[in-house]
């Protein structure tokens, strides 16, 4: 390795950016936890600057029990579980065929797939599609209309092609495997990194998802957990989750929808900040699996 | 004489259909769920944008709906709102290129300078983290952060005698809180990319160019960057690409109509007017003219980097 010369300049460059990185990403999330154990009336009465007031939990407890967070977060589990799992198997059917040499019309499928990337028929049309298909307001409207993507094709295809021989593929059907078998059995087994990778991307997608929630979902309790942080952040709708905060109670109450905000922030985010240390490398590996070949 | 080739063409290509489907069917049938997919998903989406031209109402299918000609696109082009979308979806877009593009590449040039090794693993995970968190929280957090009531910026200004902004209702603001927290959410994670290709030029290079005393900052100038170069114009290509779509979903959560002038843009319009008001034809017809401009952006920038370099997307 080269020596590396001492230019100070340059040094207090790197190290300002660096550090106002480091605080401007990292504060905004520890703010937001601090605020999420401090007590309600701390909060309110704007008390809090950084560091809570002292610790209260009860809020956690509260925001299960009174906004009934529970159904949104169920309704989420389940279009991340069978969506992500949809997403898997489709991306597999149609990677696989398309990884092949011997599939002849895998171009012009290619084609037929990669052109959605590029054209769209629009959220219009797309609504009329899927409500005219009866999954308005169901928690299917977010999953059937969203069941692969493109992108994750392509990444997966050039994995099979680059992590599967050919030969292997040959002495199995020479062995007299069905294609089917052969994905089943020796494809998807040898490709678990990159299917890893695409089962996290989709699962952190549908857990995120609130644009067409907002469109295909009217009933509250098959909305997804984003909705709720809608309704509490954005529009203000403490009072109607059960949050109260009526006019002339300023004790307990007033404070509580203001500080709801900052655990509903925790609650949502905490599934995906704790598993995504562990899981970093996957996410990483992904971005350059998709880089190999665009 | 033409009866016999007639039966053996017929006969030479039953066989040919036969051992296509002997060696093609089961690939086929592996495929076709997902061939349906994209037919009801997005072909049938792509078809349905013909009711641009028609006047699609509430009892109506796709099908039967009366033709119009190109009345709504007359209707949009003469429409107040034209030019102010136009616009805001490319100001939007235009700062968003300026800025956020080559934060993540000033990131990457950082990240690599770095010695510290805990401390470079640490930023780069805490730097990937806003891309996880959903536009909502991201919107969210700034909703609570900059509260006229509770939030800690104007408990601040208040604290230093300051007035309090309502930086929601302003115009003014808008712009600076959608690109400043677009970069907050892509930074760190856009620049993954860059890293890996800044660790794939051989490091010969550098070695070289300490033995002709080239200083850091002249290293990072006429290797690092040229280095990595061919990666920045296709993730130019994808970005110039994408910028009609890019940003909506955010600003329908962050603009209010007392900020429509600045942030109303094309797609957030075609939500108003279609999944809102419900003018399904009108609002077909303005994201089809968004699509249409998407489509040829796409294909222009990437005509642009196949004229300029070797580095194109197809």
């Amino acid at each position: 390795m080269a020596i590396r010369h001492r230019e100070p300049g340059l040094d207090i460059a790197v190290w300002s950016i660096a550090v106002l990185a480091l605080l401007v990403t990292g504060l905004p999330f520890l703010y937001v936890l601090f605020l999420s154990v401090s007590t309600p009336e701390g909060v309110f009465f704007n008390q809090v600057l950084f560091l809570p007031d002292r610790i209260y939990l009860q809020s956690y407890a509260d925001i299960f029990e009174r906004a009934a967070i529970g159904t949104f977060y169920f309704n989420t589990v389940f279009i991340v579980a069978i969506g992500t799992a949809i997403n898997l198997v489709m991306t597999c059917l149609a990677a696989y065929p398309l990884s092949r040499r011997d599939f002849r019309f895998r171009h012009l499928f290619m084609g037929f797939i990669v052109f959605t990337m590029f054209f769209h028929g629009g959220i219009i049309p797309f609504f009329i599609v899927v409500r005219s298909l009866g999954l308005v307001n169901t928690r299917w409207s977010l999953i059937i209309p969203f069941a692969v993507a493109a992108w994750h094709i392509i990444i997966t295809r050039t994995y099979f092609q680059s992590a599967i021989p050919d030969s292997l593929h040959e002495s199995a059907l020479i062995d007299g495997a069905s294609r089917t078998r052969i994905l089943v059995s020796i494809v998807v087994p040898l490709a678990k990194p990159v299917i890893a990778v695409i089962a996290l991307w989709t699962a952190v997608g549908f857990w995120n998802t609130y644009f067409w929630a907002l469109v295909f979902i009217f009933d509250a309790d098959k909305q997804p957990i984003q909705i709720f942080l809608v309704k509490l952040l954005i529009q203000g709708q403490g009072a109607e989750l059960g949050l109260g905060r009526a006019p002339g109670m300023l004790t307990r109450n007033s404070g509580v929808a203001e500080q709801m905000k900052y655990v509903a922030i925790v609650v949502t985010i905490a599934p995906i900040v704790a598993i995504y240390p562990f899981l970093q490398r996957y996410f990483i590996k992904g971005v350059m699996i998709g880089a190999l070949k665009g | 004489m033409a009866p016999v080739t007639e039966s053996a063409s017929v006969s030479t290509l039953g066989v040919r259909v036969r051992r296509l489907v002997a060696s093609q069917g089961e690939y086929l049938l592996i495929i076709s769920p997902v061939v349906a997919y994209y037919v009801v998903f997005a072909y049938l989406p792509m078809w349905g944008s013909v009711i641009a031209f028609k006047d699609f109402g509430i009892g109506d299918t796709i099908g039967s709906a009366p033709w119009v000609g190109v009345r709504w696109f007359v209707e949009f082009f003469e429409s107040f709102y034209f030019w102010r979308l136009i616009r805001n979806t490319l100001l939007l877009n235009v700062l968003m290129l300026v800025f956020g593009f080559p934060a993540p590449i000033l990131f990457a040039l950082v990240i690599n300078e770095l010695r510290v090794r805990w401390f470079k693993r640490s930023l780069q995970t805490v730097s990937y983290l806003p891309h996880f968190v959903s536009t909502v929280v991201v919107v969210g957090m700034m909703y609570n952060f900059l509260s006229v009531s509770h939030g800690w910026v104007n408990t601040v200004f208040v604290e230093l005698g300051m007035e309090k902004i309502n930086f929601f209702l302003e115009s003014r603001y808008f712009r600076s809180l959608f690109v400043g927290s677009g970069i907050w959410q892509g930074f760190g994670w856009g620049s993954i990319i860059f890293i890996a290709t800044i660790a794939s030029i051989d490091s010969e290079l550098y070695e070289a160019a300490v033995i002709d005393g080239a200083t850091r900052l002249q290293q990072m100038r006429f290797i690092t960057i040229p280095g990595i170069m061919p990666t920045i114009v296709i993730i130019l290509i994808f970005t110039v690409g994408n910028m009609m779509n890019i940003g909506f979903e955010k600003i329908i959560l962050m603009y209010t109509p007392a900020t429509y002038d600045v942030a109303d843009v094309i797609q957030t319009y075609v939500y108003r007017q279609g999944l809102i008001e419900l003018e399904y034809s009108f609002s077909a017809a303005v994201g089809l003219f968004n699509s249409v401009i998407n489509f040829a952006l796409l294909v222009g920038a990437n005509q642009l980097a196949r004229r300029i370099g070797e580095t194109s997307l197809w």
